[in-house]
């Protein structure tokens, strides 16, 4: 086809000739575009919310344990074995081990039970409660056996000034130095803490919860943490590999550990979830479909506006296809502006909202490609058809006052 | 062309300039039976047989001057350097280059139907159809684009005129009238 630079030369003047026309045209997209945008980023941020609401540092990690029924037992999970994992499991973006047990304490004249943790690795994204007075355990600690613990905000106030900081609480009858009182928790799933003493992994199983059968080094269970993203199913089979590996137990037998992904099990609400997902992508649905409604109708008008014009252009010699190609370009650009103009507006409220209601921000990449695409694609369509129509226009009208 | 409004002359040039068609009968332009031309066919024939100088010059508003006059040339794929160069020839034919910048909006009547003049001849077609094109001119531009029109079929153009105007009559050298859609008179 001749003439194809001239089209692109005149789709560009369009959109320049007439700004009033080309900005209510890039409005009125891009209000569709900023509805398509915002409801992905706040779906994300709210679903990342409720997750760690729901689940804690749980949203994304694989709790692997010692198989209780198998009959061969290997015993529990090693510390060792958790730097393997940490290292051959991909997708493992920290891990840690934890021991669990139950101890009480003498406070004027009283028995307080309370639980137990002992920890090494990155375990305040499992604790997930802020240390209210003192300090966290530091690295040295995790990795050493000191006898220094955080104290949960329940067993805290139960305990008196025995539970305040640098005060020595008795465990199991050996004392321990409390350098942090823990404040509110932040999930569910860290209520545990709340009456209950965190110490450094080896203190905890050499002194506070100590159990007979259990060398120091054993772990009631091992997290990991996954990255974003991370396929749970794929991340279970590569941590039992390594762990058969490490423990010579071929595939034909049990798995000496099981595994747990402690989100999965919490159903309700993730049925919450997808419902709010649900209602805000029928409302983003709606609004995209009135958004293009108004943007065909407003070029529809255009077009009648420029009949003269148009035919003009065919008794110059533009050919149906110059006529349609110009039309589709032009809403292309449209198309293009708006789904930048959508995408800035987007995440701008989505950011704003994420600020106002405290939820996590979420702009990743795909929602530009989704936001200039839907710019794009609607753009285009609309383009096509009122090219469609405008070439179909009789020439005769050029003759025309 | 000459008879009273509605007799058919501007559906003859319609016809004429293949911007209609035929409900009957045969159509032959510049020895081409066009009768059966489909949409596409008939605007290439446009593009490279037919100039248009319509009664109010029929310019695209908001387009400059010289965007105005190239659109025949854009149309045949011809390159900006050739565009440029004969834009500007047809442009100071009709005493405009200067106002080559300038948009539609910003010129009188007269200027407005000579640029279309430009715009009809810029591409040099063979045929120049123009309806009515000294109508809304006030005598001195009438008289001016009646020189440019006649000067043109003198270079051998075709020119294909629709008018009222008795002086654009009198230059033309053959003449017919319709009335009621029917030729009733030619001459010479």
């Amino acid at each position: 086809m001749r003439g194809i630079g001239h089209v692109l030369a005149s789709a560009c003047w369009a959109f320049g000739a007439r700004p009033a026309r080309s900005a209510a045209l890039v409005i009125i997209l891009a209000a569709g575009v900023t509805a398509v945008v915002f409801t992905a980023s706040v779906v994300a941020g709210f679903a990342a919310e409720i997750d760690r609401l729901a689940f804690g540092s749980y949203a994304r990690a694989l709790v692997v344990r010692e198989n209780a029924f198998v009959r061969d037992r290997h015993g529990p999970p090693r510390l060792s074995e958790a730097q393997a994992l940490a290292r051959e499991v991909p997708g493992v973006e920290a891990t840690a081990a934890w021991v669990q047990g139950r101890s009480q304490a003498y406070v004027r004249g009283e028995t307080i039970q309370f639980d137990v943790f002992g920890v090494t690795g990155r375990y305040s994204d499992e604790l997930d409660t802020p240390v209210a007075q003192g300090r966290s355990l530091t690295s040295e600690e995790l990795g050493g056996d000191r006898r220094a613990c955080l104290v949960g905000a329940d067993l805290g106030q139960a305990l008196g000034p025995a539970g305040r900081v640098g005060a020595r609480l008795s465990v199991q009858g050996v004392s321990c130095e409390v350098v942090g009182v823990l404040g509110e928790p932040r999930s569910r799933p860290a209520t545990r803490f709340r009456n209950a003493v965190v110490a450094p992994f080896l203190a905890a199983s050499r002194y506070f919860a100590r159990q007979p059968d259990r060398a120091s080094a054993e772990a009631d269970w091992i997290t990991l943490f996954m990255r974003p993203g991370t396929d749970m199913q794929t991340a279970e089979m590569g941590a039992d590999l390594v762990l058969r590996r490490l423990r010579g137990v071929p595939l034909s037998r049990p798995s000496p550990f099981a595994y747990g992904d402690p989100a999965a099990s919490l159903s309700q609400q993730v049925e919450q979830r997808d419902l709010v997902t649900r209602m805000l992508l029928a409302v983003t649905g709606l609004t995209l479909v009135a958004s293009l409604l108004g943007f065909a109708a407003m070029a529809s008008a255009s077009v009648v506006q420029r009949r003269r014009e148009i035919a003009l252009r065919m008794a110059m010699g533009a050919t149906g296809g110059h006529i349609r190609l110009q039309l589709a370009l032009e809403m292309l650009i449209v198309g293009l502006i708006a789904g930048i103009a959508g995408l800035t507006c987007g995440l701008g409220a989505a950011a704003l909202s994420a600020r106002f209601w405290r939820w996590p921000f979420a702009a990743e990449p795909e929602v530009g490609a989704l936001a200039v695409g839907v710019g794009v694609a609607l753009g285009l369509f609309v383009g096509l058809v009122q090219g469609g129509r405008a070439a179909a226009l009789p020439p005769s009208l050029a003759a025309r006052l | 062309m000459v008879g009273p409004s509605g007799c058919g002359k501007s559906t003859l040039l319609n016809l004429v300039g293949l911007l209609d068609r035929p409900d009957a009968g045969r159509l032959v332009v510049a020895g081409t039976d066009v009768t059966s031309f489909e949409a596409q066919r008939a605007a290439m024939f446009r593009r490279d047989h037919i100039g248009f100088l319509f009664q109010d010059g029929g310019l695209i508003e908001r387009m400059t001057v010289a965007d105005n006059v190239g659109l025949p040339l854009a149309y045949r794929g011809a390159s900006a350097r050739e565009r440029v160069g004969r834009v500007g020839a047809a442009l100071e034919r009709v005493g405009l280059l200067a106002r080559a910048t300038s948009l539609i909006d910003e010129l009188s009547g007269g200027e407005r139907q000579r640029v279309g003049f430009a715009r009809a001849v810029v591409a040099a077609a063979p045929i120049l159809v123009c309806d009515e094109p000294t109508a809304s001119l006030d005598a001195e531009n009438a008289r001016l684009v009646s020189d440019l029109l006649v000067e043109r079929a003198a270079a051998g153009a075709a020119v294909v005129c629709a008018s009222h105007e008795p002086g654009l009559i009198a230059r033309a050298n053959h003449r017919i009238t319709l009335s009621f859609g029917r030729v009733v008179e030619t001459h010479p």
